[in-house]
């Protein structure tokens, strides 16, 4: 249907419709395809009635939504996990050997260590025996690995280890002003 | 600082095991049934690999034997409570876990990891790779399966029966008794009356 602008009027004259006639509306097959896309394998109402469905699907958006915003922490949360269970088979603390690799400035992350942990086991291995080496060295108790199968590692921990890097600044992604938890001040020498 | 030990293909192997199923045994002689539940479920459910994922199933097979002989802590065998309860009028039955023990030897274990196990809609696939035998007799093709020991979680102590005669002499002794000293157990013992304490300043009688 074509309106003018100025009066709303719609045009009558060479117009497809009939001129004293209600107009058609167009078919809801469309749209009830689409709104089936998501509901057509709930239970019940949510699937065989229009209104229980749309508000179905309100909930799977709103559901969505929340394993969206979820899916970046349990990132982390299960490459930590991960990083642990894979130390533990190397009779390693988590806290002494990310202590140990902060101070050797290697800046890996539990994501990257727990991908070397899955992908590269002895690339991994040879990450721990470097940190346990430097762990003992710094008068840590550390178990030592079975002298049959350790590594041979020789580092001094006076060259090697030094203060560590200052964390990074995480600014959230999302609005612009994020009441929540709001990004901290910049400090001077930081700009 | 050792020997660099030659890379070997089973070292190669031993990732590749992490994907298929494994089967670890453990001796429950002497271990703390919470403690030994909490191990034997993190292995049943596959979160001692690193590839653990908790939509994944990839967990294994655990043999735990001599569940006869698991333990508990001080009083736990008479104070622990197992409730079970299905809702039905009368089915309510609180059991103390001696009574369970008595009943079946591989109960406490069964029970024990299938709390640590948690509520999830996976730990009944989990607990049907869980095997226990009260010794150490089982069936040919899980000892035949069986490929790799768990570490127990509390050392085993030595019993007082195990003890030979000659390690019983070298035991260091408090009090060294005469040769003919005999303890009268039958002998009563005179009352020593209440205990009274001394004044300052007064004389011993």
């Amino acid at each position: 249907m074509q309106l003018s602008k100025a009066l709303s009027l719609r045009r009558v004259l060479n117009s497809g419709f009939h001129p004293f006639q209600v107009i058609p509306k167009p078919d809801v097959w469309m749209k009830r395809e689409r709104l089936n896309r998501f509901t057509a394998w709930q239970y019940a109402s949510e699937r065989s009635t229009v209104k229980g469905a749309y508000r179905k699907e309100d909930k799977i958006f709103a559901y969505l939504n929340m394993q969206r915003q979820d899916e970046r922490n349990l990132e982390k949360f299960h490459a930590e996990e991960r990083v642990r269970t894979a130390l533990e088979e190397h009779d390693m603390e988590y806290s002494k050997f990310k202590s140990i690799l902060s101070q050797s400035h290697i800046l890996l992350d539990n994501i990257c260590l727990s991908q070397l942990a899955i992908y590269e086991p002895r690339s991994f291995r040879s990450l721990v025996a470097f940190a346990k080496e430097l762990a003992r060295q710094e008068g840590m108790n550390v178990i030592p690995d079975d002298a049959e199968f350790s590594y041979d590692v020789h580092v001094d921990n006076k060259s090697v280890l030094r203060k560590p890097l200052p964390r990074a600044v995480e600014y959230t992604r999302g609005a612009s002003e994020n009441h929540t938890n709001k990004p901290r001040k910049l400090r001077e020498d930081e700009y | 600082m050792s020997y660099r030990r030659a890379v070997s293909r089973f070292d190669r192997v031993n990732q590749w095991l992490q994907f298929s199923r494994q089967w670890h045994v453990i001796d429950a002689n002497q271990q703390d049934a919470e403690l030994l539940g909490d191990k034997v479920a993190r292995y049943l459910a596959g979160k001692h690999k690193p590839i653990f994922h908790p939509e994944t199933d990839c967990g294994d097979h655990v043999v735990v034997t001599n569940c006869k002989d698991i333990a508990m802590h001080a009083f736990d065998w008479k104070h622990t409570i197992y409730k079970f309860n299905m809702e039905y009028p009368k089915s309510k039955a609180d059991i103390p876990a001696w009574q369970i023990h008595d009943y079946d030897q591989c109960r406490i274990a069964f029970l024990s990891v299938y709390r640590s196990l948690g509520n999830n809609l996976l730990r009944r696939r989990h607990i049907q790779r869980l095997h226990l035998f009260p010794d150490e007799e089982m069936a040919e093709f899980v000892r035949k399966n069986i490929g790799s020991q768990l570490r127990q979680v509390q050392g085993v102590v030595k019993r007082s029966d195990e003890y030979t005669a000659e390690e019983r002499a070298n035991f260091p002794r408090v009090v060294k008794f005469a040769d003919k000293h005999v303890v009268d157990w039958e002998k009563s013992i005179p009352n020593p009356g209440r205990h009274v304490k001394p004044v300052p300043g007064q004389k011993d009688k």
